[in-house]
Formats: C-alpha cells, structure tokens, sequence
C-alpha cells in the first residue's frame, strides 16, 4: 500500500501549505488592522475586498453615503468607484430603500442622470438575469421611470422566474405605472408564482392612485390571487365606494375569496351586502364563521347582538374568540354579560370574560 | 503462519484502512465545504434581490409566536425574554412555560415583567397535563407565562402551542439570543413560499475576540468553530436532501397547522424539534402532499458557550442519542427501497456520518499505534496518521471560518478569525476527538442528560 502512504503524505503537505497560506492571510489582516498609513491601509482595504464580496460592498456603501451626505453640488455617483458594476448596482438598490428625503432625492437624480442611465440600459440588455434583477430593481427604488417599458419587457422575457415577477412587479408598483401593471395582471402566466402575502406587500407599493388601480385589476386580473389582494385592500384602505365591487365575490366557488369578501364588506361597512353575509353565520366551514362575527362586529354588535351570542356559544374555540371581541364593542358591558350568562353556556361565558380582561390589560388597567 | 503473525498482519491493514478512512473522510468534508460554498453564494445572491427588511413594518407579514419551555431551576428566562421583548418584529407574542418545579415562579420574574394570574381559555389541540395557572404580563401585553409544575420539555412546548395565537410557531432555548431581525428572515421563508411547514438553523457560540494573548478563551472559540464547521461540512449538504440537521443545536420554526397534524412533540432525551420535525416529513410524505423546508445559513441565533469540557461531552452525548432515537424512529427511510421519499439520503448520511465515523474515528486512534507498538507499521506511519487527522481537521475549521467570513463577514470583531485560525489547530489536538468519543454508546443516566449543562 505504498500508493496510500504517498496520497497521505502529498495530502498532508497540500493542507500544511494552505494552513500556512491562510495563517499568512490572516496574520496580515490582523496586524495592519491598527495601522494609520493610508498605504498600508488601502491595501488591506484591497485585500478584504479580494477575500470578501460583502467587504467591497460595504465599503462601496460607506463612499455612497459619504457621497450622499456631502454638501449639495459636491460629490457624484461617478466618485464611488465601481458603483458602476453588479455589486454596485446592489449597493445602490439597497442604499435607496434605507435613505429617505433629500439624500434619497439626491441618489435619484444622480442615478438618474445620462452617465448611470446609459449604464444601466446596458445592463438590460445582459444576458445574465441576476444583472437584469438588479437593474430592475435600482430603476423601481429610484423612481427612474425611463426604464418602464424595459422592466415590462423583462417581466414577459422571464415570466417562468418568482425573484423577477417579484422584483418587476415592485419595481412597477414604486414607478406607478398602473396601466402597465393591469395589462401585465391579465395574462394569467404573471405574478402566478406569487404567494398571495406577497402579492399584497407588492401592491401596498404603489405610488400612483390605489383606489384607480384597485377598480380595474378586480374585475380584470386573471388570477385569482390578484383579485383578493384587491379585495382585501379595499377593506384596509376603507375604498367604500368600491363595495359593490367586492359583493359578486360572496357567490364565489371559493372559499377564500369568499372569506376576503366578508371581510371586506365589514371592515367597509357594505349595509347593501348585510344580507347576504347573516346567512355565512352558519357556514360549516368555522373559518367563514369567525370571519362574519368580526365584520358584524363592525357593522354594530348591539344590532347583530342576537346572531353574535349565537356565535359565541360556537363550537370552535376561534368562532367564540372572534364573537367575544366584536361583544366588545356592545356598549353596556353589564346587560351584555347578562345575557351572555344566559346562554348557559361556560365557555361562552369563559370567552366573553377572558376578552374583558384582555382588553383591560390591553389598555393598562389590569385586574386579577 | 502462527497467530501472532495473523494479529501482526490483521493491524497492519486495519491501520491501512484507518488512513484510507480518515483521508476519505477528509476529503468528503471538503467535498460537502464546496456544496456548501455553491449553495451559499447563491443564497447570498437570492438575498440581494429581495428586501426581505421591506417586509419589517408591513400588515401583509405572518405574525409569530414564540415558544420557549424553561426548566423551573433556570436562571435564564428573565435575560432571554428582556431579548426577545425587544425584538424587531411587528407582531409577535412570547410563550414560555416554566415546567418541572412546585416552587413557583421566581419573585424576580414576577415582578420584572409585572406579571398577573389570567383566566385564559385555550383551545386544547393538543393533549397536554393540567396548567396550574397562566401569567400575563402588565408591562408587555405580548407576554404570557404559563406554570406547569409536572410533565417534561415536550409537554410544555406542546401547552405553549396550545395557547399560541399564531400561524408560525418558533421554539427556543433559554440559553439561545435571537439577533433583533432574526424573526423577519425566518418568517420571509414561509412568505415566499406557501408550501414551507418548517425553518430551521444552526445556533453560533457566543465568542468575544480576545483583547491580547494573555486572554485565552480556548473553550469558547473551540465550540465556536467545531459549530461553524459542523454546519458547512455537514448541515448545509444534507438540507439539499430534504433532512434537516439533529435540531439540538439549532432554532426551528414550524407552520402551526403542520405541528398540529403531526400531534405536537413527543417526549425524548433532547431534540424534541427534531423529532416533530421527522414527523411532520414523515406525515407529509405519507399522505403524498408537496412540503418544503429551508435551512437558514444566516447567524441569527447565538448561543452561550459551555465552561467545562464535562458538560460539552454531557451535552453531545445526550445530542447523540436524540439522533438516535429520532433515526431509529424514522430509520425505514433511509434504508427503504424504492427510496422515494426525500430525506432518505439524509438519514444515511447522518447514520454514516454521526453513528459510525466517530466510532472508526476513535477506533483508529487507538488501533495505530497498537499497531506499530505490535511492528505492523513503522512510527512514520503513525507520525503521518496523526499528522494529517490533525491537518485535515484543521483546514476543515478554517476553510469553514473563512467560508463564513466570505458570506457573512463580522464587522464587529475583525480579528476574530485569526483567533479562531488559531485556535482550530488547538480544536484538533484533544478537544474534537473528545467530542467524537463522546457519541459512542448511550447516556448512561438519561434523567441527568436531559439536565442542561451550565452555561457561562
């Protein structure tokens, strides 16, 4: 076995010398760590960077934001060297989602002007995605709308990828191009590999007028998906007159948009649907039940008192939970407990007081 | 030829197949760095195109909650919850169930989070013992502290489940911090991707960067390194084959629902998140549904490091036999043939890797020189056996500190890793082979394993 003992010994000479390399390294680092020589220091800066992608982004970042900060006129992008690359795009996307006001202001003219324009018009025309990712993703976070219809076309080019439906779509969303984005939310391939909490943060993005954007993707986007990010921001944002937008969508053959719909319509206070909506209160799925507690809640639990005790002696432990908190808002707390000691009902009853206290705790009030 | 010829012959090739293993070994460990080092360039390329931070202040987030079971003689609770209070996170509730003492909860704990007994209905999903009572706490309305004198760390996380709010549940140790975004990362894996039921990730040790060559923290940048090396050369590879690591060492977060379908932790020696989720992949797989886990690279989760070398053989053995046991409960997987079901390459290679390395490992360090002591080989032989277990250790560890620099570089401590070069060669003169021989057999005293070691 003679062959095993020479492999062993040219092995263990091939680790020795990379100890001995990396002892070298390291050692280097560490003693001109402390050095003030602008040489000496820009060379380990040079090496740190050689070893670490991260420490020649931090640097970049640290030149950008001295940049940034600088007096007005003074500094500019093209002073930062290698901004101009894949890792400076990075740094650049990522420096505009952390500055705001003026600095920001001042990152996008900067970005936006005829040196860095004409750089990143190159970059999507690269091959590589990644590039392109990063291209979208500066022209979204600095607002360079020039680059609109190139991001569309890149969303089509790579319609099989999650990161550029998530990426273009954004990027969309912060440019405000809403008739871009409605056209692209009709072809059922776009934003398909999107979860639909995505969906929704992409959405709340949007800088031009959401109420506008809201009508037209619910009756037109292909995706289901889509259609109740809509829904539920017509709920949070409180978009009332879109109601009637959202009252089709209580006949849909499926569950969860009905449940968004419920919802919705509480949350906005769509009288016009009450109707429709009582009868979910006895929905077998315990999900749409507790749904139609909160929204009675909200449409005023001393008028929907009755249907709301009986959601409170439910069977599951999360209608009773919901029901108590739209109880809540009854105002005369000690009728409502009579009442709710009338059912009989321990658990009811149990629910109803833990949800008193919760909320005296809640507002700093406690009591044992 | 007589017998002692036989025995003369027989070490001279075990002696050989002991070389040949341990340079097999080695160079599998480099092997697996290299996945690892692919797998995490892109990782840290996924992370440049998604602000998963967008996601901070945002409704459209999955709000958390986070367990965590304290034994009732623990002194670090009060710590732990100051660090998760302040968190960065939107929404997230705090859980701990204080199990395994009549006593009580101590004054301090009382008083510190102004804690008051709350009649709490909860909806008894999983079977769990009676709760004695339930704390909530006036100053921070996201805390609930739940007592429960009787039943182990499985029984409490499983009462902590019971009254979890939320749709991710994340459990912890005592011992373990959480970095302040911590919660955002973990829950952006289940935002992107609907089919997650699980995140998990390895715990670094805590280590401050010595001030001079007088300090010496050996104990503490060992257990550092062996962590960081463990996790490239061995966790990182086996995520690809749907087996996440043993868990004792790491945070996990799992979807609720999927805990819930899986009947929630089951009781064993330590590593009940790996045992669930075993379950879970075993229940997922059965019933044909698509699932996915993650394994998180990101050092967002620090641990303190053990003082004594008694307790880091302590805690690895009682590591090694929740492994074990959790491969021995799932153990058809890995040798079930068509191996259809993900994670059946993990479990091998953990079988390999975790049961019978160390026992060859340890085996050779005693048959080598037995056999040049018997004349089956010369002390050259011995001297290049040890030289090289001693460097391909070492370069192992500090290919794998460098790796973690490369990704996530410590902005804070720049000379760490020089202390951790050096004190990788140090790791491999005793302190990993003490650790390998640790594994071999079972806790003798399974209630004193389940102990927590004490920490610094």
């Amino acid at each position: 076995m003679i062959w095993l003992r020479t492999a062993a010994m040219d092995l263990a000479l091939l680790l020795a010398g990379f100890l001995l390399l990396c002892g070298i390294l390291l050692s280097l680092l560490h003693i001109t760590r402390k050095v003030s020589n602008i040489r000496i220091r820009n060379m380990r800066e040079r090496l740190l960077c050689l070893l670490s992608g991260e420490a020649d982004a931090s640097r970049m970042k640290t030149k950008l934001y001295e940049m940034l900060h600088s007096g007005s006129g003074t500094g500019k992008l093209s002073d930062v060297r290698g901004i101009r690359s894949k890792r400076g795009l990075r740094v650049a996307a990522e420096t505009a989602g952390e500055v705001s006001g003026e600095v920001w202001q001042k990152l996008a003219a900067e970005a936006g002007s005829e040196w860095y324009c004409a750089y990143l018009q190159k970059k999507f025309g690269s091959s590589d995605p990644e590039t392109i990712l990063l291209a979208v993703r500066v022209a979204g976070a600095l607002h360079i709308t020039r680059f609109t219809q190139n991001i569309v076309t890149q969303i089509y080019c790579f319609r099989t990828n999650a990161a550029m439906q998530h990426i273009g779509m954004l990027s969309l969303c912060m440019l405000g191009a809403g008739r871009e984005i409605v056209a692209l939310c009709r072809d059922e391939s776009i934003a398909s590999l999107l979860s639909f909490r995505t969906l929704g943060e992409i959405f709340s993005t949007y800088t031009g007028d959401c109420r506008a954007l809201c009508r037209k993707l619910i009756t037109t986007a292909s995706d289901l998906y889509i259609r109740r990010t809509c829904i539920k921001m017509i709920g949070e944002s409180g978009y009332s007159e879109l109601g009637v937008l959202v009252v089709p969508f209580l006949k849909s053959s499926q569950l969860n948009a009905r449940i968004d719909a419920v919802r919705t319509i509480g949350q906005i206070q769509e009288r016009d649907a009450l109707e429709q909506v009582l009868p979910f209160s006895k929905d077998l799925r315990w999900e749409m039940r507790a749904v139609v507690a909160t929204a009675l809640g909200a449409f005023g639990a001393a008028e929907h008192l009755e249907t709301l005790l009986g959601l409170l002696c439910d069977r599951e432990w999360w209608v009773r939970y919901r029901a108590a908190q739209a109880l809540l808002r009854y105002p005369n707390r000690a009728a409502l407990m009579t009442r709710v000691e009338e059912t009989n009902d321990r658990f009811a009853l149990e629910m109803m007081r833990f949800s008193l206290d919760q909320e005296a705790l809640g507002k700093g009030g406690a009591n044992e | 030829m007589n017998l002692s010829g036989q025995v003369v012959r027989v070490f001279g090739w075990l002696s050989q197949f002991f070389l040949a293993f341990l340079m097999a070994g080695g160079l599998t460990g480099f092997f697996e760095l290299a996945v690892s080092y692919y797998r995490m360039r892109g990782y840290a390329k996924s992370l440049r195109f998604i602000d998963h931070r967008r996601f901070l202040d945002s409704e459209h987030i999955v709000p958390v909650s986070i367990l965590m079971a304290v034994p009732a003689d623990s002194q670090d609770a009060q710590d732990a919850l100051e660090s998760l209070l302040a968190l960065d996170f939107s929404e997230y509730e705090i859980i701990v169930a204080i199990y395994g003492g009549l006593a009580g909860l101590s004054k301090p704990l009382l008083d510190s989070f102004q804690l008051l007994p709350f009649q709490q209905p909860y909806k008894r999903s999983l079977p769990t013992g009676e709760l004695q009572r339930i704390y909530r706490s006036a100053r921070d309305f996201r805390l609930t502290v739940l007592e429960k004198p009787d039943g182990d760390r499985a029984d409490a996380l499983n009462a902590c489940v019971n009254l979890s709010s939320y749709p991710v549940v994340v459990t912890l140790d005592p011992d373990a911090a959480l970095e302040r975004d911590a919660l955002i990362r973990i829950v952006y894996a289940f935002v992107s991707d609907p089919q997650c039921v699980a995140v998990c990730g390895a715990a670094r040790v805590a280590c401050e960067e010595p001030q001079n060559w007088l300090e010496r923290r050996p104990l503490e940048c060992m257990q550092r390194t062996e962590r960081v090396r463990a996790l490239y050369t061995s966790r990182i590879g086996t995520e690809r084959t749907g087996f996440l690591a043993s868990i004792c060492d790491s945070f996990v977060a799992f979807k609720k629902s999927a805990v819930l379908e899986a009947g929630g932790f089951h009781t064993q020696t330590a590593g009940e998140e790996g045992g669930l989720l075993l379950d879970i992949q075993a229940r997922m797989r059965r019933n044909g549904r698509r699932y996915a886990t993650v394994f998180l690279p990101d050092p967002i989760c620090t641990v303190c490091p053990l003082v004594s070398i008694r307790e880091v053989c302590l805690q690895r053995r009682c590591w090694h036999a929740a492994l074990k046991a959790a491969l021995s409960r799932h153990g058809r997987a890995a040798f079930g043939w068509p191996a259809k079901q993900t994670g059946a390459g993990g479990l091998l290679f953990f079988w390999l890797s975790d049961i019978a390395a160390p026992v060859l490992e340890t085996l050779g360090l005693f048959v080598v020189p037995a056999a040049w002591l018997l004349g089956s080989v010369d002390g050259w032989f011995v001297l290049l056996y040890f030289s090289l277990s001693v460097l391909l250790g070492t370069a192992l560890s500090v290919s794998s500190v460098l790796l973690e620099e490369n990704i996530f570089p410590n902005t804070q401590q720049t000379g760490l890793p020089l202390w951790l070069f050096v004190y990788s060669f140090a790791e491999n003169l005793g302190y990993r082979q003490i650790a390998r021989a640790c594994r071999i057999g079972w806790p003798r005293d399974r209630t004193k394993a389940k102990g927590k070691p004490e920490k610094r």
